[in-house]
């Protein structure tokens, strides 16, 4: 099936929740792509973690066969974007590798935050928009209100919105006349020199990275050697194909096709997603456009519980960076938490999700430190410097300025709560742009926000003080001058360098006192006083003791009790290996985890 | 060989509300059945080589109430014991009563069977204390059995005392101390109350019936007592072992100096040849195991780690602390070898710990906190 009308590539796009991976199930079930054996509930969310949460967060690309009413046979590129705000870049070159994209909206909740923002994507892309209601049976559905906020939005007509149900099976076949009908096929020369996007990359522990590309121009074939433009490596192309459940091999890969390449490349990261491949033979004369090299925009000390772990969590991050080209790691150490990685992350949900796999996978205690963005300091020296990590923040005296990431969001909330999302602006420092009415009780605020400020609770703030109907959305970042500062907490006097943060002037001196109260909470009394303090410089802004332990022996101790008292102390032993020493005081584990939880 | 003898006698007329040893309601024909499996014990713990023609340096009957005993039961026990091992007449025999239990004849009895170490569990003077702890004896009753083993001529008795209760204050504590010291007693045994797991104290602890003081006013009441008994010529040899010159328990010491011990009965631990173990914490179990010829023992299966670990904890809890020599001589490694060097400077630094050449023994202040020292020094 070479030929390019009968191609069409598409994505799903939607707001989390509003039914994405279920109409793509509906899809696979109604082309018969895999037999019912093979249909797992959600197949395309594939590691244990996605399903959990319900999210996905590797895209996919799977060939659906369809035979229109038309009689032709089409063959169906369906690319599965990942859900979550963390990872915008990859959804954006996954939409770069189609012409379409079907756009789902939940006929009970209506167009949110992130409906609006992959639009926005896939409309940069030129796509063509294929608007769908689904779950019209629910019974709180609001079906035509939302197809009226469609075809506003979109300025189609109210019979360009396609109503479905992909539970129940209802219009699915409507939907896949639509792609046929309105979404075009791909245009590209097959002669040309070759052209593929790489629009994500998988891991094969057997084989490899596993990049899937979209071949823009030319030809792709088994046994080619291939060069990528962002590295100049070159590789030979041990096989393509496209994917099924599995992969299926094929000659040769031609434009306007989506498939997968083998080439025995080591790791995930040598193949950069929005990278372009061409031929070393006939090599195009420039890459596509649009690769952007990926930053991490979060960063956090990553420290086994117990010291010796430090090598088995070197070996657990390499195994995961084979797959996860967005992990960076570099060693540090701290004075209180021994050696470990200052680890960044595309965002909260990525760090989440790495400290989980490190835990489920394999079996690491990991203490984290409060994650924090990448600052800017400009030293009066004229020299500026990026700090990830608090430790290296220079003194006060050789700071000029300090600069942050900020990010422009959009909030999508019925109108009654716009008070709600003022007030929560105003706590995270948000500087308010503007108001849009999308019907009449529905509103979108654009604002900026310092991006450190809405990375870690914002989500849940902004959920529990709109009852749960507020979406968020914001792009990427851009660096602007704030009144920030370094607050150290001293235990004894000494700084507990793990337990330092980079905040907003305004902010310190509640989170230094909150979190010398959880800190008081949770170190246990011991021999000696304990002094901890919060500081700035050298003024200290709070101050807590945890009371030194006045009598700890047992009254008892006979012939029977020995045994019992010896265990105990083994254990307590045990546990001892789990405190972190620092100079004559033990700090538990969950002290550090504590900082962790004081709210913004 | 030398050996301690612990017997644990397992029967009580009443529960105690703190108390959380092994014990049955005291019943005449279980107290026989007992008797009789300990006969069989002692016999077949003889027969052990290990312990084959030892010699018995101390007896302690501990319980339970041993003063409910059965003279005759025990009088025949006894006589069973020295044609098994070799038991002078002058060690030291305690006995554990129960104040309102014990009568001069019993008294008597026990006296000519070479009991010479009454200990009185009379806990305090106050009747509201007395009361919280569900004790059946009166002050009356504890002034009247320390007037009968006066009479009787036993030089060497025990008191208990407790501190720490509910409610109590430390002019109540010192009240219930100047009232014990009138008794001049040779031995005071001045413990804390510990709550233990599964008491009904525990239970009216937990469900806030009633609060325990905090570790300020434990730490003035034990100060305080430490200091009244040291004005009337008692001295600490350990945390909660109180001593006229001469009167120190050869038995406890045992304990804590690592000496062998045989200990017979329900729930009674050994330790013979660096091996501890323990028996069944069940009379019925017991008798039933005995009766078929198997001693009811299980082993605790630690080695030379442990018996170090023990070594400092006990060590450190005596005002001796532990000689550098013997602890060198029973394991073959210096004792530094097994202490977390920091903590032992920090230990040392700070005053708690003190290393004299001899000895490596705690201060006073470390007394208080010895717990916590052994759980930072243990490397």
């Amino acid at each position: 099936m070479s030929n390019l009308k009968q191609i069409r590539n598409f994505s799903i796009i939607a707001h989390i929740d509003h039914g994405k991976s279920t109409l793509a199930d509906r899809l696979l079930q109604e082309t018969k792509t895999l037999t019912d054996r093979q249909m797992r509930a959600q197949v395309l969310d594939s590691m244990d973690l996605e399903r959990e949460r319900g999210i996905t967060i590797k895209a996919h690309a799977i060939r659906l066969n369809y035979k229109a009413s038309d009689g032709v046979i089409y063959q169906f590129n369906l690319i599965d974007t990942p859900g979550h705000v963390d990872f915008t870049y990859e959804v954006s070159r996954s939409l770069a590798a189609c012409e379409g994209a079907v756009l789902v909206v939940d006929a009970s909740q209506g167009i949110e935050a992130q409906t609006l923002s992959n639009l926005y994507l896939a409309m940069e892309n030129d796509l063509e928009i294929l608007p769908v209601v689904n779950k019209i049976d629910l019974p709180n559905a609001q079906t035509q209100q939302v197809v009226e906020e469609l075809t506003d939005l979109l300025g189609c007509s109210d019979s360009d919105v396609i109503r479905c149900s992909a539970k129940l099976g209802i219009g699915i076949t409507e939907l896949l006349e639509a792609i046929v009908h309105v979404i075009p096929p791909p245009s590209g020369d097959p002669d040309a020199p070759l052209q593929a996007m790489v629009f994500d990359s998988i891991f094969d522990s057997y084989r490899g990275a596993m990049p899937l590309v979209r071949i823009v121009n030319g030809t792709l074939h088994t046994g080619d050697r291939i060069k990528f433009f962002s590295t100049n490596k070159t590789y030979e192309a041990d096989e393509v194909g496209y994917l099924r459940l599995g992969q299926i091999p094929q000659e040769k890969l031609r434009a306007g096709d989506v498939g997968y390449l083998f080439a025995s490349i080591k790791q995930v990261g040598d193949t950069r997603i929005g990278d372009t491949i061409t031929s070393v033979a006939n090599p195009a004369k420039e890459p596509l456009p649009g690769f952007v090299d990926v930053k991490p925009m979060v960063f956090s000390g990553l420290y086994p519980a117990i010291a010796e772990d430090f090598t088995q969590l070197r070996e657990a991050l390499e195994k995961l960076k084979l797959n996860d080209a967005s992990l960076v790691f570099t060693p540090e150490s701290s004075t209180a938490l021994g050696f470990g990685f200052r680890v960044g992350f595309l965002g909260l949900l990525h760090m989440e999700i790495i400290t989980e796999r490190l835990s489920r996978e394999y079996g690491q205690t990991i203490i984290n430190t409060v994650p924090n963005v990448e600052y800017h300091i400009h030293k009066t020296n004229g020299e500026m410097v990026v700090v990830d990590n608090p430790a290296f923040m220079p003194p006060a005296a050789e700071i000029e300025y300090v600069e942050e990431p900020y990010v422009d969001a959009q909030i999508i909330v019925p109108s009654e709560y716009i008070g709600a999302i003022m007030k929560l602006g105003v706590e995270r420092r948000g500087e308010y742009k503007t108001t849009e009415y999308l019907s009449t009780n529905r509103a979108s605020l654009t604002y900026s926000f310092p991006l450190s400020e809405i990375i870690f609770d914002f989500y849940d703030k902004l959920k529990s003080s709109t009852r749960g109907y507020a979406s968020l959305d914001y792009g990427l970042p851009y660096y602007r001058r704030s009144n920030l500062v370094k607050l150290d907490i001293l235990v004894n006097g000494d700084p507990v360098d793990a337990l330092s943060v980079i905040i907003h002037r305004e902010k310190a001196y509640y989170w230094g006192r909150a979190l010398n109260e959880k800190l008081r909470q949770l170190i246990p009394r011991q021999m000696y006083e304990v002094v901890i303090q919060a500081a700035i410089g050298s003024k200290i802004i709070s101050r807590a003791t945890v009371k030194p332990m006045r009598k700890n022996v047992t009254a008892k101790c006979y012939g029977g009790d020995i045994t019992r008292k010896r265990k105990l102390l083994e254990r307590q032993k045990e546990g001892k290996k789990r405190m972190k020493q620092f100079g004559t005081v033990e700090i538990p584990q969950e002290a550090f985890l504590a900082a962790l939880k004081i709210e913004r | 060989m030398q050996l301690g003898l612990y017997v644990h006698f397992p029967f009580c007329t009443n529960t105690c509300s703190y108390c959380d040893f092994y014990k049955e309601r005291y019943e005449q024909t279980l107290e026989k059945q007992f008797f009789h499996a300990l006969r069989i014990e002692t016999e077949l713990a003889a027969d052990d080589s290990a312990i084959q023609n030892a010699e018995i340096v101390s007896i302690f009957i501990g319980g339970g109430t041993p003063s409910l005993v059965n003279p005759d039961l025990f009088a025949d026990w006894l006589s069973l014991l020295k044609r098994h091992f070799v038991v002078g007449d002058t060690i030291e025999f305690t006995i554990e009563c129960n104040p309102e239990s014990v009568t001069l004849t019993q008294m008597q009895v026990m006296r000519e069977l070479c009991v010479n170490r009454p200990v009185f569990g009379i806990q305090s003077f106050n009747t509201d204390t007395l009361q919280l702890l569900d004790r059946k004896h009166n002050p009356f009753h504890s002034q009247r059995a320390i007037y009968y083993a006066n009479a009787l001529g036993f030089r060497n008795f025990g008191v208990d005392l407790i501190f720490g209760l509910p409610g109590q204050t430390s002019k109540m504590l010192a009240k219930d101390l100047d009232q014990l010291l009138d008794l001049n007693p040779p031995h005071i045994s001045f413990y804390q109350l510990t709550v233990e797991e599964g008491t009904p104290l525990a239970r009216r602890v937990a469900n806030g019936e009633i609060a325990l003081p905090d570790q300020e006013l434990l730490l003035a009441m034990y100060r305080g007592g430490v200091e009244q008994m040291s004005d009337f010529g008692y001295h600490r040899y350990e945390v909660s072992s109180f001593a006229q010159p001469g009167f120190e328990c050869k038995h406890n010491l045992r304990y804590w100096e690592g000496g062998d011990f045989l200990g017979l009965g329900p729930s009674a631990h050994s330790f013979i040849q660096d091996q501890r173990f323990a028996n069944c914490a069940d009379v019925h179990t017991y008798i039933s195991s005995l009766q078929s010829g198997k001693l009811p023992r299980v082993i605790d299966k630690s080695g030379n780690e442990e018996r170090m670990t023990e070594a400092i904890m006990l060590g450190l809890r005596m005002s001796q602390g532990i000689s550098r020599s013997a602890f060198a001589k029973r394991f073959g490694v210096p004792i530094e070898e097994k202490l977390d060097r920091e903590q032992f400077n920090i230990l040392v630094e700070s005053g708690h710990l003190i290393p004299d050449k001899g000895n490596l023994r705690l201060s006073d202040e470390g007394i208080y906190l010895a717990d916590e020292i052994t759980r930072r020094l243990i490397k």
